[in-house]
């Protein structure tokens, strides 16, 4: 079990999101970057999905009620356990009364905590994922607050090897243009409706994370991507990674927050596969887009799994080598 | 999509290798609504279908995991179109009593300077019809419906309201909503009710399902 | 499973003095034995538990991998010339395909030399670091 210490706001409870309800009107939510969540919960030999805190902002302080294995990945935040440091994505025990801190970070934007196990919250629809708007799942359907404790589901001295790492997704999924992280997008209905300069813009062009990006929907900043004509876009259901251009031209990416359905134009879609890259790009980074395919598209998923494959082969090797 | 607001033939589109978009042809209506609802139970089953969710005369349907022959999974959503009937409207009839504007109502002025309607018949036209549940989305229990009356049209917000309470009901474009929850909102609000429209710890979690229709009544005018 | 990892498993049985190990996977059937007979005393790996005499200058990798002197999401040199270490220190990493095995210097001291360029493949008990008292 932990205690939050810090009040610092926004971090709440994931998995890999809430799926099968969208029918009702129920977003998937989920973690922003599903590979680190999936990689803390492999090193500490849970669920990939297991559900985990997803910090986005820093310093983020929590304190061991009990003994527990645990894993920070993501954001490279400079973690360290009473004051011993911590490298990134890595697993370790913590005894009773020990504080966990995270610093600013020096890559990335979010980080996860996981605990052995998986945090112990109700499932609510098949899903642990705090969902926001609906006040339910995770912790109360809300964002943590200073003093609040969350379970683990595997608490004590871990029977796993614990103080070891793994390469990052960063490093070992390696995807930029011209020094900048990339993202594979999928054009989407409206493509063609867009004018060729305003396309040929938006795959040259360098785009901008602007403040006003959360785990709703990332507001970007470019050249204005315009319409050959004004469009009507009657409501349809919509995933994470659409992108859509209101009134203005500057696009909105619909993150694991945003509401189910849309009625905006729609220019592509950033691939699930690279869902996470956009996760980890931090407010006032820049980011460029690559066009895939279909098949691309597929395929790098089929990468993402075997990465997660290897690593979990390699985890599990690990263990049968310390016994 | 094309830029024309009516198209002949369905259009297919891919949501990234998450979801697949079918849109149908024709002008909005609910007699296609009823085939898209046909057509969701049956994609529904299908391999490699998670959810067939149905959206205003169109339907999204996502991949437990993207399937290999894309081209043959289109081809059959185009044949099972082609041969879907529309479900009979046999849901509920569920009775919404509206308290219109004033407090409960800030964007009605909006919707009076834009229509040239005054208040009363605003709500005597909004609670004309039987409003049948098309789909629903935006966030959890929230209703999309069909058949407002087109004089009542008024264009979505230039600037969206922060949060807008639950219950609000709103008019966006020439649809009109009821919000479940509070949040933001592009809508013109002009009028509340009470109803709970989810509780997740029911099953099903929402109260309304695609094929009830709603009837709004004027609770109060506040003018 | 490469033969780089049987090789790596192969040294931590070797650390650990068991008589053997099997690894039964769908597609894999891994036996690995020692030749000679012992006794299989099950002991909890260290894999940075290498046997230094406790005055020797000269670190030793604890198996075979990639060497690394920094971690690969940080800029930061983990223990840089003419630094001081505590003992327990992380001071390297080892790289076993996508895992990162930790260095820990056995004892305090001051980091004097370093042998090894970041990212060498290394085997088992190569000197690359010295540490001299503090």
């Amino acid at each position: 079990m932990i205690e939050i210490l810090s009040a610092t706001a926004l971090a709440t409870v994931q998995d890999f999101g809430r799926f099968g309800s969208l029918g009702y009107g129920v977003g998937t939510s989920g973690a922003m970057d599903h590979l680190a969540l999936a990689l803390g919960n492999l090193l500490l030999g849970n669920p990939e999905d297991a559900a985990a805190i997803e910090i986005p902002l820093f310093p983020f302080e929590v304190r061991f009620v009990q003994d527990c294995a645990f894993a920070v990945t993501g954001a490279a935040c400079e973690a360290s356990l009473d004051g011993q440091p911590l490298p990134p994505f890595w697993v370790a025990q913590a005894r009773e009364g020990q504080v966990l801190s995270l610093g600013y970070p020096t890559s990335g934007s979010r980080a996860y905590l996981c605990l052995a196990g998986g945090i112990d919250v109700p499932q609510v629809l098949g899903s642990r994922s705090t969902q926001l708007r609906g006040e339910f799942g995770g912790l109360q359907g809300r964002a943590l607050q200073q003093g609040d404790r969350l379970a683990a589901l595997r608490p004590g001295k871990s029977a796993l090897p614990t103080d070891f790492g793994v390469v990052s997704p960063s490093q070992a999924l390696p995807l930029q243009r011209d020094g900048l992280p990339a993202m594979r997008v999928l054009p989407a209905a409206e493509y063609e409706c867009f004018l060729e300069d305003s396309r040929a813009a938006f795959w040259a062009g360098e785009w901008k994370v602007t403040t006003q990006s959360n785990r709703y929907g990332y507001r970007l900043e470019g050249t204005p991507i315009l319409p050959k004509a004004a469009m009507e876009i009657r409501s349809h259901g919509i995933v994470p990674g659409v992108i859509q251009v209101p009134h203005g031209g500057q696009p909105i990416i619909q993150m694991r927050d945003a509401q189910p359905s849309g009625g905006y134009p729609k220019f592509g879609t950033v691939i699930e596969a690279d869902l996470w890259r956009l996760g980890q790009a931090p407010i006032g980074s820049k980011v460029r887009f690559i066009e895939c395919s279909y098949s691309e598209a597929v395929a790098a998923l089929e990468d993402n799994q075997r990465y997660l494959e290897e690593v979990r082969r390699l985890v599990e090797l690990h263990g049968l080598a310390s016994r | 999509m094309s830029t024309a607001s009516v198209s002949l033939r369905p259009h297919i589109s891919l949501l990234g290798s998450t979801a697949l978009l079918f849109e149908a042809p024709g002008e909005l209506d609910l007699a296609p609504q009823q085939r898209i609802w046909s057509l969701a139970l049956q994609a529904g089953q299908w391999a490699d279908i998670h959810e067939a969710v149905p959206g205003m005369n169109n339907l999204m349907l996502t991949f437990t995991k993207p399937p290999r022959d894309l081209n043959g999974l289109c081809e059959r959503l185009l044949e099972a179109w082609e041969q879907s009937q529309p479900l009979p409207l046999e849901g509920r009839i569920v009775e919404l009593p509206v308290v219109y504007g004033g407090e409960f109502g800030p964007h009605m002025a909006d919707v009076v300077a834009h229509t040239g309607l005054d208040i009363d018949t605003i709500a005597n036209l909004h609670c004309e019809p039987l409003y049948p549940v098309y789909a629903l989305g935006s966030h959890p229990g929230y209703c999309y419906l069909g058949g407002m009356d087109p004089r009542l049209a008024t264009p979505r917000r230039q600037v969206p309201v922060i949060s807008i309470a639950a219950g609000s009901v709103s008019i966006g474009g020439v649809q009109t909503g009821v919000s479940a929850s509070a949040g933001p909102s592009g809508w013109n609000t002009i009028g509340r009710t009470e109803m709970s429209f989810f509780d997740p710890t029911q099953n099903p979690p929402a109260m309304l399902r695609p094929g009830d229709m709603l009837r709004l009544r004027i609770e109060r005018i506040i003018r | 499973m490469t033969n780089q990892e049987i090789r790596q498993l192969a040294v931590w049985l070797k650390e650990t003095h068991l008589a053997g190990a099997e690894i039964r996977r769908p597609g894999l059937h891994l036996v690995l034995k020692r030749s000679a007979d012992e006794v299989a005393v099950p002991a909890r790996i260290a894999v940075s538990a290498a046997a230094n005499a406790t005055d020797e200058p000269l670190l030793k990798t604890p198996g075979l991998g990639r060497l690394l002197l920094t971690h690969p999401e940080q800029s930061d040199v983990l223990a840089s010339v003419g630094s001081r270490v505590e003992q327990g220190q992380l001071i390297a990493l080892l790289q076993v395909g996508d895992l990162l095995l930790p260095v820990r210097s056995q004892r305090a001291g001051r980091v004097t030399a370093v042998l090894v360029p970041c990212g060498t493949t290394v085997g088992y008990g190569e000197a690359f670091m010295r540490l001299d008292a503090a």
